[in-house]
């Protein structure tokens, strides 16, 4: 079966996004189509306020379009609750921020185990699986720092840990080198198609930086809340 | 009310006036030169509607204690004032018999004075031309607007036509002419009456009387007089402002009420009223009792007095006689001798001799001057001046007023300055998050040429306008608090004849509201400059703030910036900053408070303050924790806490006086007020506080014990452990802060428990009898045996037991002291049914008896054994016997006595000596009291009354034990139920923190909950997580105010139960459980809010925040 005949994990059907402010509406996404097959390692282009985060935000199910179905391995996230949809989450999906969004109260391996917990895994076992994620990142000699112990670059691939860690499907990824200087940039790059290859996972990346699309499989390019190639 | 704290209120008032204005005129200067700044403060203010709100709140709750404390002493104190003045009217001066109690209203006269006894109590007759004497010899008086001879007797009456018996009803006689205001009475319509106006037989009722007795105009009611049955009619139901309408009264012609009491040409009182209106008029009353006790004391006996202490032997008795009298009573005694060393007796000299308690302090000079020649004539003069004497009880009943409004308010004050400091660190904090949030602002706008200062002008800018508002807002919340407490309670005195009205002056509400303003001021500006210090590069960044410079690089700066000055003079201004700096650092780190701590204890120690000695020593040990922790910092964590775990142990050890306890020694002075014990709490909660926050990471862990088994909880006690454990500061603030609102309920509960236990059992003040007796002054007691046989209204059979207690001025010789001699000693004699009847309770006895009821059984049965009532301290309750003699005095018979055995001192007992009256067989007592037990068929109400009317028209005044400590009980519940109220106060500024800190927390963490919910965190779980974070520090804070409360609780009572062993640590588990769940309870509801906010946060909108 090939790519395309695959059925897609993530599908998009005419999304709309609309913010309001008073009586001003501002469409951030405009009847957007989009698929997404498994294993596909995606890049989401665009200027800034083109919608590209908002469509990863209704893509994730952090944020409810206006308008049009999301589908996530098939399951059609409108008709989930917010508890089913966020435990779908913490099961299927793993996050990177641009500015990383780690708990600064908690150490590195707690920061990884964190989705674990949430996902009933067991304490001793979320450990495990944090200590070994946090090994895949190279961060096995930082397990008990404190995110402000850590620089840029190690705090994001504490956050690429805690994507991974979980064995998601999906990782969603926004602007994930928009904070890092030149070489931690190429290094987390380097580390997304290492588990890309090595683990299938699909990456849906947000970004702006043209390097980074081109270490992407494909590349979806949006203007004005639509998809534009 | 006029002082707080011995302060005059005024002066308060215009020193917190002159501060506000002063820190407005700053601010001022301050726009002046850069409105920019006002600008930026003030468009803060609206950016967030609900946190403005919720700052504005907290602001406000410290106001609002404040607030209500004075409006509840205010109250008391304008509730007494009303009292007063309803029960004595017009009159400001009474002239009566001289008798010794008379001479000061003490707290217990608060219901004497409700119920009117306080005007009628005594009754001792004297002649009429007494009055005519004082006429004459004062002359004209302007200060006087009427002075009229009177009778005043209670008095049975009933009134057929409505079948109503009143008990205790004021009979008044005054003259039909010259009586002045005294004789002007008023019916509904506004009428005018006058004494001339009656008939023959007519009286007239006041409004209170009348509805006693269901009376109307025309009804005939029955006098109760001995075997007499006069016959009145009601002339008008009138009221009069003269003689004051509180209480119940019959008013007729004084040479009526003369004829029907048997006393021709005799008076039981001389009533003044001095000129002015019924409030200004107690302003000329020391004018009044002057001129007067000058006319009352006679020439010769001031004459002879005089020559007496003029002499060199008595001036020096004089000066020891100062040495031991009570501080309020030195200044008239310091005039006296100032007087007496004039060489002829001056006006000041006779009017002070006429002073009640410069007699008592001239009795103590002749017993000092016992054996001189001196010291009889003295004594013989005294007997001359025991006659006639003033009273000024008006002026004394608004003094007390005054006073007990005043000590009232302190101690809600003092009670109130833990939630006022509770409040305060919410402002301080709520400053510190808000500055928080907007770190990177701040620190943008560093980076762009904002001083420090400019900095902070804006923080002072936005947080005088939430000031402003919240402190007004504080004043009528405390306000609405202090009226609704009022209103709540006074339902509860209605019964007793007592009306509380709510009032607060606006003196009060001005002082309330500034010093809520400089207050919250104070703490915002703290904050502001505490957050002001940041790193421009970390703030924008929000990276964490660099360290500060070593402690080398300190001290090498004045070195640098001196010898930098030597080529830029300029650089010498920075030179007190950099000595700060390093005085600062110095400070924190340990040496700099030891070193000031010293200072203090020993300054402590030469002023014998307590409170400097007290937080010298507290200083010093803080001060060697810290430099502990310094010189530890190298070492592993568990180092640091091992250190200040001990530094905290050794604060709780010294302010709970732990060494005392465990028998190594006492403080070397006492402590002088509640205000020590407002500081000794503080300090306990804080020491308290710091051993928590030390081991935070334990006691959390130890908490969440009880969470763990519910695993799918797990996730949300990791956040709510891990935020308080990070931020021990922030959490040693909120723990300090619900501590210290848990402690203050927890001590005045207990507090009151132990006063409620000691002093409030009814079968303690009663002795076990329903009814007591007194008789007349000065008059035969009736045989109360012989008239109960013949007696119609009740029966000797309707009583289980009648006891009489006895009272016989005596000298005591204890052979045992070094220097022996007889010392006047009240003894106390009980007949032998009331000592068969009710055995006193012994606190201490002699060896010889295994039990204390085997050591009263041998007072009982044995002539020869007494008891010892004394206050003094006790340890034990052994109690080493010894022989003593008494003799009635100067030369009776002495008897041989062999003491065996202390009193409780609450059996109400005067401190002397107790004997079966058989020991004095052959001397003449008189009797004290009657005590009545009344079988359990009859209605003490109705036993009561029988004995009134079958004695009472020989002096007999019956009071219903169980009444009066049922009053007395209703008082204290009240005072009670006010305090709680008031505590209640702190429960929602503590409640207030709580829900503000949490809501700080869900703004300041909104990207955090974006995460979360990213990641899988569920809504509840969120929800789960803020609602336990909350519930932790809560019940934490519960745990540590109420150990707190019950430490200090246990060594405040063992500091009271020194010579007071009815005083006994109890404590009420009951009462604390209610508390700790109400608290809890209100918490868990309070952390509602924030947690629901924080739930409810939209993921996608919080990370992208």
């Amino acid at each position: 079966m090939t790519l395309a005949q695959a059925r897609p994990v993530i599908e998009a059907r005419d999304l709309w996004r609309i913010y309001r402010s008073g009586p001003l509406e501002v469409p951030a996404l405009r009847g957007v189509n989009l698929a997404v097959h498994a294993g596909e390692m995606v890049a989401i282009m665009g200027p800034s306020g083109c919608g590209k985060t908002t469509l990863l935000n209704c893509l994730a199910g952090l944020d409810d379009p206006d308008r049009g179905e999301v589908f996530i391995e098939g399951i059609n996230l409108r008709t989930l609750s917010d508890d089913k949809r966020t435990i779908h989450r913490a099961r299927r999906m793993g996050f990177v921020f641009q500015s990383h969004n780690l708990l600064p109260v908690l150490s590195a391996v707690e920061n990884v185990e964190l989705p674990m917990l949430v996902a009933g895994v067991s304490s001793k076992e979320a450990r495990r699986r944090s200590c070994e994620a946090l090994a895949a990142v190279n961060l096995s000699d930082r397990l008990d720092h404190r995110p402000a112990q850590l620089s840029g670059g190690q705090q994001q691939r504490v956050a690429i840990a805690r994507a991974i860690a979980t064995d998601p499907a999906i990782v969603w990824a926004d602007e994930p080198t928009g904070n890092l200087d030149s070489e931690s940039a190429t290094a987390i790059l380097d580390l997304f198609q290492r588990l890309n290859r090595q683990r299938g996972q699909t990456l849906v990346i947000v970004t702006h930086a043209k390097e980074v699309g081109d270490r992407c499989d494909r590349i979806i390019r949006m203007s004005d809340g639509q998809i534009v190639a | 009310m006029n002082s707080i704290f011995g302060v005059s209120t005024t002066l308060v008032l215009l020193v917190l006036a002159a501060l506000a204005l002063g820190m407005l005129a700053l601010l001022a200067v301050a726009v002046g030169r850069g409105a920019i700044l006002l600008r930026v403060g003030l468009r803060n203010v609206p950016r967030r509607p609900l946190r403005t709100a919720l700052v504005t709140a907290g602001l406000a709750v410290s106001t609002a204690v404040l607030t209500s404390a004075f409006t509840t002493g205010d109250t008391m104190t304008s509730t007494i004032r009303l009292l007063v003045t309803s029960q004595v009217g017009r009159v400001d001066e009474l002239i009566v018999l001289y008798r010794r109690q008379a001479q000061s209203i003490g707290p217990q006269d608060i219901v004497q004075i409700a119920t009117g006894q306080l005007v009628s109590g005594s009754r001792a007759y004297f002649n009429e031309r007494e009055y005519d004497r004082l006429v004459r010899a004062l002359g004209e008086q302007p200060a006087i607007a009427a002075l009229t001879p009177a009778i005043v007797e209670p008095m049975v009456a009933a009134n057929p036509a409505s079948q109503q018996v009143g008990s205790h009803l004021n009979v008044i006689g005054l003259p039909s002419q010259g009586a002045g205001l005294f004789d002007e009475f008023y019916d509904a319509s506004k009428r005018r009456y006058q004494l001339r106006d009656l008939g023959p037989n007519d009286v007239y009722l006041n409004a209170v009387a009348a509805t006693m007795l269901g009376a109307k105009e025309g009804d005939e009611l029955l006098l109760y007089f001995g075997q007499e049955r006069p016959r009145v009619v009601v002339g008008a139901i009138v009221s009069s402002e003269a003689i004051g309408d509180g209480q119940p009264a019959l008013v007729m012609p004084l040479g009526r009420l003369q004829a029907l009491v048997a006393r021709p040409r005799e008076i039981n009182r001389i009533l003044i009223a001095n000129a002015g209106d019924a409030v200004t008029s107690v302003e000329r009353s020391g004018e009044v009792v002057r001129a007067l006790r000058g006319v009352l004391v006679r020439d010769e006996v001031a004459r002879a007095m005089h020559e007496i202490l003029h002499t060199e032997v008595a001036q020096s008795e004089m000066v020891k006689a100062l040495a031991q009298s009570p501080p309020s009573q030195r200044p008239k005694l310091e005039a006296l001798m100032a007087a007496s060393r004039e060489p002829t007796v001056t006006p000041e000299f006779k009017s002070l001799l006429g002073d009640p308690d410069i007699i008592g302090r001239i009795s103590f000079v002749s017993f000092l001057l016992r054996g001189t020649p001196q010291g009889g004539r003295l004594n013989d003069q005294l007997r001359q001046l025991t006659g006639l004497t003033v009273l000024d009880i008006k002026r004394a009943a608004l003094d007390r007023a005054e006073e007990y409004g005043a000590v009232l308010t302190s101690i809600f004050f003092v009670v109130g300055i833990l939630a006022i400091a509770a409040a305060l660190a919410l402002v301080f904090l709520v400053f510190v998050l808000l500055a928080a949030e907007r770190r990177s602002e701040m620190g943008v706008s560093r980076a762009i040429g904002m001083r420090r200062g400019q900095l902070v002008a804006t923080f002072l800018y936005e947080g005088l306008a939430y000031d402003l508002v919240g402190a007004l807002l504080g004043v009528g919340i405390g306000v609405a608090a202090g009226v609704a407490a009022v209103n709540l309670v006074s339902g509860w005195l209605v019964g007793y004849g007592v009306a509380i009205q709510p009032y607060v002056a606006p003196r009060s509400l001005a002082i309330t509201y500034l010093a809520g303003v400089l207050l919250t001021f104070l703490a915002v500006g703290g904050a502001a400059w505490r957050v002001s210090r940041l790193n421009v590069v970390a703030a924008i960044r929000d990276l964490p703030d660099a360290p500060s410079p070593s402690l080398a690089a300190l001290f090498l700066q004045p070195t640098r910036l001196l010898a930098a000055s030597l080529h830029r003079p300029a650089l010498l201004l920075r030179l007190p900053g950099a000595l700060g700096a390093i005085g600062w650092r110095l400070t924190c780190r340990g040496p700099a408070l030891i070193a000031i701590g010293l200072g203090l204890r020993a300054a402590g120690l030469a002023a014998v303050d307590w409170a400097a000695f007290a937080l010298g020593v507290s200083l010093t040990l803080l001060g060697a924790a810290l430099v502990g922790r310094w010189i530890v910092a190298a070492l592993p964590n568990w180092a640091n806490r091992l250190v200040m775990s001990a530094g905290a142990l050794a604060q709780l050890a010294w302010w709970l006086d732990a060494w005392s306890v465990f028998g190594f020694g006492h403080w070397p002075f006492p402590e002088p007020n509640v205000g020590a014990f407002a500081l000794r709490g503080l300090a306990t909660v804080t020491a308290l506080v710091w051993l928590a926050s030390a081991n935070l990471t334990v006691a959390l862990g130890a908490m969440t014990l009880v969470v763990r088994p519910v695993r799918p909880a797990l996730p949300a006690l990791r956040l709510a452990v891990t935020y308080p454990a990070v931020r021990p500061w922030r959490t040693a603030m909120a723990l300090m802060m619900f501590a210290l609102v848990i402690f203050t309920m927890t001590l005045a509960t207990v507090l009151l428990n132990v006063a409620i236990v000691a002093y409030a059992d009814p079968t303690k003040a009663q002795l076990g009898y329903d009814i007591r007796g007194e008789p007349a002054q000065g008059g035969a007691a009736p045989d109360i045996r012989a008239g109960l046989a013949t007696a119609v209204a009740i029966k000797e059979t309707d009583f289980a037991a009648i006891g009489t207690l006895y009272s016989l001025p005596a000298e005591v010789l204890d052979l045992a002291e070094p220097a022996a001699a007889w010392r006047p000693t009240p003894v106390s004699l009980l007949d032998s049914e009331f000592a068969q009847q009710i055995p006193l309770r012994l606190v201490a006895w002699s060896p010889q008896f295994p039990s204390a009821e085997l050591a009263w059984r041998a007072v009982i049965e044995r002539s020869n054994a007494a008891l010892l009532v004394s206050r003094d301290p006790i340890t034990t309750t052994a109690f080493t016997p010894s022989i003593v003699w008494v003799r009635e005095p100067r030369g009776g018979t002495p008897v041989k006595l062999e003491l065996v055995g202390r009193v409780d001192p609450s059996a109400g007992l005067p401190p002397g000596i107790v004997a079966p009256l058989t020991a004095f067989a052959h001397s003449a007592p008189e009797v004290r009291s009657y005590f009545f037990r009344v079988r359990p068929d009859v209605r003490v109400e109705d036993a009561a009354l029988g004995l009134t009317l079958s004695f009472g028209d020989a002096g007999l005044r019956t009071q219903i034990v169980g009444q009066e400590a049922a009053r007395a009980a209703a008082i204290r519940a009240v005072l009670t139920s006010l305090l709680q109220v008031f505590l209640g106060l702190g429960l929602i500024a503590g409640l207030a923190a709580l829900g503000i800190l949490g809501v700080m927390a869900v703004v300041e963490r909104r990207s955090h909950i974006g995460v979360l919910r990213a990641i899988g965190y569920r809504k509840w779980l969120v929800m789960l997580a803020f609602l336990l974070e909350s519930a932790l520090t809560a019940l934490l804070g519960i745990l540590l105010g109420g150990v707190a409360g019950v430490l200090l609780a246990a060594q405040i009572t063992r500091l009271l139960a020194r010579g007071r062993p009815e005083i006994q640590l109890v404590i009420p588990w009951s009462d604390l459980a209610i508390i700790v769940a109400v608290a809890g309870a209100a918490a868990l509801l309070t952390a509602l809010l924030p947690a629901q906010q924080a739930g409810a946060v939209r993921p996608a909108e919080a990370i992208k925040s």
